[in-house]
């Protein structure tokens, strides 16, 4: 011990002394948790501060710095704090539910979810209950390492895993086959060898096993040991014991030198099965590209300019992170802008398709926001930042998506659930059968409790959906269609109705001024110009291209904003803007021109222009398609949904619609809440309905219906609750986001029918001796392998497409 | 058939030496990228290619 240094804990009711803070802190998270006889029954010392403290706790303290916290931590209001937290060491569902247990029985932890797809832990604590160094500390006290989520981090930590997974995958296989050539000449040879070379291919298996066990198993023995530790068994304990039993009969045997040895299959079981975790993995990793991939969507440094003393100013490099609203930043061409900021220079070229799924470039001229995360593909642009990184679109996509992949879907809970017991049952059966033929006196008792084991292990029920989801978010992503809820996937393929709004939604928010009519000696810059003034205020569609048209700004007063029409008083006269029924009733009208035949079949927009009760112009809007609507509409039919559009517009706007995209069931003059209560309706008769709509008009409706995508242009629209964003223009992405749903949920349902169908075919015939060992580990692992295989194909449909 | 005390010990050494360079393989990184190495040689722009590297450097 340290000399000067009184620091003591109490171990076994006697205080023993610590040589430093450290030690004392695990020694007393140890007894605090139960696990004292930890001291009881540990055979060598424990690591002493060296090397223990820098790692395990003075690294944790770091976390609990404000202004380092600030790059991970969301304050969600005056006490309650939440943030990510990459987790290492995450082999099954049954450790997500550990942690979630350990970390809800800690003071001041008010919410714990962990995603077994992404191992990212979602936490919310009481910033003065508790310290995010204590819940890491927590969960290092139960063998998990948990860092700060920051997106470099989860990179490195899913490249240092897939090296350790492709190694020990490599040496089960390299070894295995060894051992499996060996295992054949004995199974040909069936007890006629002669016995010195039985000996010899023995020992050699035994051997080749060693590594196996000791290397490429390892995963599997910890896990299990922590379910054990926990009360809790997952999948792991059933495959552990598996092995486990396996391996020291063949060692006994081969000891003995009788009795059959199980040596090929150890070696062939735990090399499939990291087959189909290594492949669990790589889907992993490969799902996380676009918006998902933390590295390479900005860069990590950005060129700042900074002003000197002599008056001059120079390019200085500053990490991303440091730069603040205002600051003027160089992006070169070829390189992705670090954060949201407008345009200094008259124009450049940019590629938006991590944002927007779009390919083509795109010119943004001076004063236009270049948003993070796009790259420049023309000149060299100076941007003045707008916003930062952290409060970027891109990272508001990002958190909206990664709060999307963290939640757990309805169908992977009951996975999970289902799992759960089944292991248990598992177990017991292992137990029973065994006991049951050695009861009856036969030779092969531990032969048929080991097969009985492997087979049935649930592996393939809980590594099946969670796949699927990662893949398919990551997929869906891609696509410009940006899930931010879990249960996206899942709702969009049991859509039944799918509900369109009609304005900026199928149709291109921007109208068209195709004509004016004008009256009672108004001139048209008069009546363009007292439109706009009355429109200033006003959101519709009408407005905003009217404001655009005004070449003089005047001065309304008295302006009251209604659905549709805005009134408003101009030099002491009274004024009215708006559909034809509003004007009508609005400002009393003694006359109503009549209709010019020739335009009103056009399916324009009307809007009259009334001063003190006169109409003095009409204006006709057209409307334009948006892109690929014709394509989307087409799609859903086909595929069998009922398509319809709830619009508030007039009838007139809306039946040219209709028409030209073959849509039967539409209704014209609603407000947002009959959309609302006709979305109930609906669901009332059964239908699961999708909602696509416009976000800044159509939020009730979007949150009635099951599933909801929302469509628009700019960058407001993440402040949308829909359970989808449309990050492009095309509505085209639209089916293909259909189309994955669909394909994802069939993929899930083709696992868990085969997991089922295979754990009720396998279990009778292994209690009844029918499988030998080998045949186990081929069932069992191939069962995972058909299951994991089977999802990744949601990977290759993107890749096509 | 003695020659099988012989021939299976150097089997299994040559296991070990094959796991060896496999290791050395994933640790030179010649695994992290599978896929970008096949659409790389099919780019157009190679400024970020090896050559230009090194000629670069050549120059330099």
């Amino acid at each position: 011990m340290p000399s000067g240094v009184e620091i003591t804990t109490t171990i076994f009711d006697q205080p023993r002394p610590m040589c430093c803070a450290g030690c004392r802190a695990v020694a007393e998270t140890i007894i605090a948790s139960g696990h004292s006889d930890f001291y009881r029954h540990r055979t060598e010392l424990s690591r002493t501060a060296n090397t223990l403290v820098p790692e395990f706790l003075v690294d944790n303290r770091v976390f609990d710095n404000p202004s380092l916290q600030r790059r991970f931590v969301d304050e969600l209001d005056d006490s309650i704090v939440e943030t990510m937290l990459s987790i290492d060491g995450i082999t099954c569902s049954a450790c997500g539910w550990l942690i979630e247990q350990q970390l809800s029985k800690m003071p001041g932890v008010s919410f714990a979810s962990l995603n077994f797809a992404t191992h990212l832990l979602h936490v919310k604590w009481h910033k003065y209950q508790s310290k995010l160094s204590t819940i890491i500390d927590q969960l290092a006290s139960i063998g998990f390492d948990a860092v700060p989520f920051q997106a470099n981090e989860q990179a490195a930590r899913l490249q240092k895993q897939y090296a350790v997974s492709l190694r020990r995958l490599v040496v089960a296989g390299i070894f295995g086959m060894q051992a499996m050539m060996l295992a054949v000449a004995m199974y040909l040879a069936d007890g006629a060898m002669d016995a010195r070379y039985e000996t010899l291919f023995r020992w050699t298996s035994l051997a080749l096993c060693i590594p196996i066990l000791l290397y490429s198993a390892a995963p599997f023995f910890r896990a299990a040991a922590n379910q054990i530790a926990a009360r809790y068994p997952g999948m792991d304990t059933p495959v552990s014991v598996g092995i486990g039993l396996a391996f020291s009969a063949s060692v006994w045997h081969t000891w003995q030198g009788s009795g059959d040895v199980y040596f090929d299959s150890v070696a062939m079981f735990t090399f499939l099965l990291l087959l189909a975790r290594h492949i669990e993995l790589v889907t992993r990793r490969k799902s996380q590209t676009g918006l998902l991939n933390p590295t390479g969507s900005v860069p990590e440094v950005a060129s700042r300019r900074e002003d000197t003393d002599a008056g001059g100013s120079s390019w200085q490099s500053v990490p991303v992170f440091e730069l603040c609203v205002g600051d003027h930043v160089r992006v070169l061409r070829g390189q992705a802008v670090p954060c949201d900021g407008v345009l200094i220079n008259a124009s450049t070229c940019v590629d938006e398709a991590l944002l927007t799924g779009e390919s083509n470039p795109v010119v943004r001229s001076g004063g236009e926001t270049l948003l993070a995360g796009s790259v420049i593909v023309g000149e060299t642009a100076q941007i003045k930042v707008s916003a930062e990184l952290k409060d970027s679109y891109l990272s508001q996509l990002q958190r909206l998506l990664a709060r999307a992949q963290n939640e757990k879907p309805p169908a992977v809970q009951l996975a999970d659930r289902v799992a759960g017991k089944f292991v248990f049952a598992v177990l017991l059966i292992g137990a029973a059968v065994a006991l049951y033929w050695l009861h009856s006196g036969s030779n092969d008792w531990l032969a048929i409790c080991i097969a009985t084991l492997i087979v049935t292990c649930p592996c393939a029920l809980s590594l099946a959906t969670p796949t699927v989801m990662a893949a398919a978010n990551g997929a869906l992503s891609n696509s410009g269609v940006l899930p931010t809820r879990s249960r996206t996937v899942e709702t969009l393929a049991r859509a039944t109705h799918v509900v369109f709004d009609k304005t900026g939604t199928l149709t291109s928010n921007e109208l068209q001024l195709e004509h004016i009519e004008l009256f009672n000696n108004c001139s048209r810059d008069e009546a363009l110009n007292v439109a706009a003034a009355l429109e200033q205020h006003a959101l519709h569609p009408v407005a905003r291209t009217l404001q655009s048209l005004a070449c003089k700004q005047i001065a309304a007063t008295n302006i009251a904003v209604k659905n549709t029409g805005v009134r408003g008083e101009i030099h002491g006269e009274t004024w009215c803007v708006g559909s034809p029924d509003f004007v009508a009733s609005n400002a009393g009208l003694s006359w109503v021109p009549g209709s010019s035949n020739s335009l009103s079949e056009l399916g324009t927009t009307k809007v009259l222009l009334a001063r003190s009760g006169v109409v003095v112009a009409r204006f006709y809007f057209s409307q334009k398609l948006r892109q690929g609507s014709e394509a989307l509409i087409a799609a859903l039919v086909h595929s069998g949904k009922q398509v319809s559009i709830l619009s508030g517009d007039c009838a007139e706007a809306v039946a040219p619609v209709a028409a030209e995209l073959k849509i039967k069931s539409w209704q014209s003059n609603l407000a947002p809440r009959d959309k609302q209560s006709e979305i109930t309706l609906l669901q009332s008769h059964g239908a699961v309905v999708a909602m696509i709509g416009d976000g800044s008009n159509d939020s009730l409706s979007l949150a009635a219906a099951d599933v909801s995508i929302a469509v628009g242009s700019g960058t407001d629209i993440v402040r949308i609750s829909a359970d989808a964003i449309l990050t492009g223009d095309s509505l085209k992405n639209v089916i293909l986001a259909f189309s994955l749903s669909d394909q994802a949920r069939c993929i899930i349902r083709q696992n868990i029918a085969w997991a089922i169908a295979y754990n009720t075919l396998a279990l009778p015939l292994a209690a009844a001796g029918f499988v030998a060992p080998w045949m186990a580990a081929i069932g069992m692992s191939l069962s995972s392998l058909l299951v994991v295989v089977n999802s990744t194909r949601l990977l290759r449909v993107n890749r096509w497409s | 058939m003695d020659i099988l005390f012989f021939l299976i010990p150097i089997a299994v050494l040559l296991a070990c030496v094959i796991v060896g360079v496999f290791f050395w393989a994933v640790r030179s990184g010649q695994f992290e990228d599978l896929e970008g190495p096949a659409y790389r040689i099919l780019r157009d722009d190679d400024s970020n290619s090896l050559n230009r590297r090194i000629e670069q450097e050549r120059q330099d």
